[in-house]
């Protein structure tokens, strides 16, 4: 994972226009190409699995309607898609806050699984995995809480692991203002999760 | 700062953590031995360093975490039907202009039984042409539209299509046809997908108007 998926044959744009036309399996092969980046986007930036499925949802209904719309000599699909998943996220978020669904029950919320990340490293017991749920969900938090701006650029960069060139294409902006987003946004994470305790409180330098 | 200073300064070794670099990732070893020899000397990049090397840790932690998530099946599945209805319309001789002429086909036909009726009181019936039979209530749940007309076919009863007249009078009159399930979707019946394809005989129950009022499908 960590990049935009890109069909390799047959091309995306001929895929797209055969979908548009109502070829299902065109469709159905595009979909399944991006649907899970676009997915967890969503869910990182809304902090709601409910939004998430309703903007990709509106995402590929919009891809339908304005496939004509799409050049490939532009942009990869992906990059085309991105930008209004990206869109219904905004429209999302400026209507109300990203979401912050549930506290103290002690349970993730969709789209969270410590048991899975546990599953994958190894067995871990009871008491680390109750430990680890909790970290995972207060990072989970302070991702929502951060900026608009940062929060793309830590979603994409550090959760999706694309590299700042990708994450550049798909945020449309210079990779510079990728490396400064990020940069404030992880400043601003280790400030909200009380992980710069130990830094002095004046920078020394030379 | 103490020692290694023309190595590395604050300013290079932060540049090069915000670049995403980490000890063990730097360019060479006279890098990463600059970088190292510094962090040795100064508390603050150290803290950094550490700040960093644990906010990624958290982060790779909520990245495993979701990392399998994708969106639900059903999403899937209702976007496929949204797609399979753009297909068959096009593609369909039973298309909207395909359908528009039969109606219109009909009405000629209509016209000309009433203009022979009016003529000569003792003229045949036109053959296709029958008297209005009565016509179902319509459904009230779209979903079922299909189903109620395939059950009023049992009964020999017409159901209404949605904006039809339930008593068209005595200019109506019906009209055999046979075409694929899909186009019934054009007449606004909802149908059963993964039987669009399939053809079936339905008589269409036409309006002095030329408009189809009601359906009725044929076993």
């Amino acid at each position: 994972m960590g990049t935009m998926p890109r069909a390799q044959n047959p091309p995306e744009d001929d895929l797209l226009r055969r979908a548009a036309r109502g070829e299902e399996a065109a469709f159905v092969q595009i979909y399944r190409a991006h649907q899970a980046t676009l997915y967890r986007f969503a869910l990182r930036m809304t902090g709601s699995a409910w939004n998430a499925e309703e903007i990709v949802q509106e995402s590929f209904m919009a891809l339908l309607r304005n496939a004509e719309r799409y050049d490939a000599s532009r942009g990869e699909l992906g990059a085309f898609l991105f930008g209004m998943a990206r869109n219904f996220v905004r429209k999302r978020t400026a209507r109300r806050p990203a979401e912050l669904p549930f506290a103290d029950d002690g349970e993730l919320p969709h789209g969270t699984s410590a048991a899975a990340h546990a599953g994958a490293r190894g067995p871990a017991n009871p008491a680390e995995l109750a430990e680890q749920t909790q970290r995972i969900e207060q990072v989970r938090r302070a991702v929502l809480e951060l900026p608009e701006e940062f929060r793309e650029a830590v979603a994409l960069c550090d959760l999706e692991e694309m590299s700042y060139e990708e994450a550049a294409r798909l945020l449309d902006c210079p990779i510079g203002t990728i490396r400064s987003r990020l940069h404030r946004g992880r400043t601003l994470l280790a400030a909200q999760l009380e992980i710069l305790r130990e830094r002095p409180r004046k920078a020394v330098s030379r | 700062m103490k020692g290694n200073e023309e190595a590395m300064s604050c300013e290079e070794l932060q540049k090069l953590a915000m670049n995403g670099k980490q000890p063990g990732g730097a360019a060479s070893d006279a890098e990463h031995a600059a970088w190292e020899a510094h962090l040795e000397h100064c508390a603050n990049c150290a803290a950094y360093q550490n700040t960093q090397l644990e906010l990624r840790a958290r982060l790779r932690e909520l990245a495993a975490g979701t990392a399998a998530e994708q969106t639900p099946w059903r999403i899937e599945a209702l976007l496929r039907r949204e797609v399979a209805a753009l297909g068959p319309r096009k593609e369909s001789p039973w298309n909207r202009r395909g359908l528009a002429l039969a109606v219109l086909a009909a009405a000629a036909v209509l016209v000309a039984a009433a203009v022979l009726r009016q003529s000569s009181p003792y003229v045949a019936p036109v053959a296709g042409v029958q008297p209005p039979p009565a016509i179902a209530a319509p459904p009230e749940i779209s979903d079922s539209a299909e189903a109620a007309a395939e059950n009023a076919t049992a009964a020999g009863d017409f159901v209404l299509l949605p904006g039809g007249i339930p008593d068209a009078g005595d200019d109506s009159a019906i009209l055999r046809v046979r075409l694929q399930r899909g186009e019934l979707a054009s007449m606004g019946l909802t149908v059963n997908e993964e039987a669009s394809a399939e053809w079936v005989m339905v008589d269409l129950l036409v309006g002095p108007d030329g408009q189809p009022q009601a359906v009725r499908l044929l076993r």
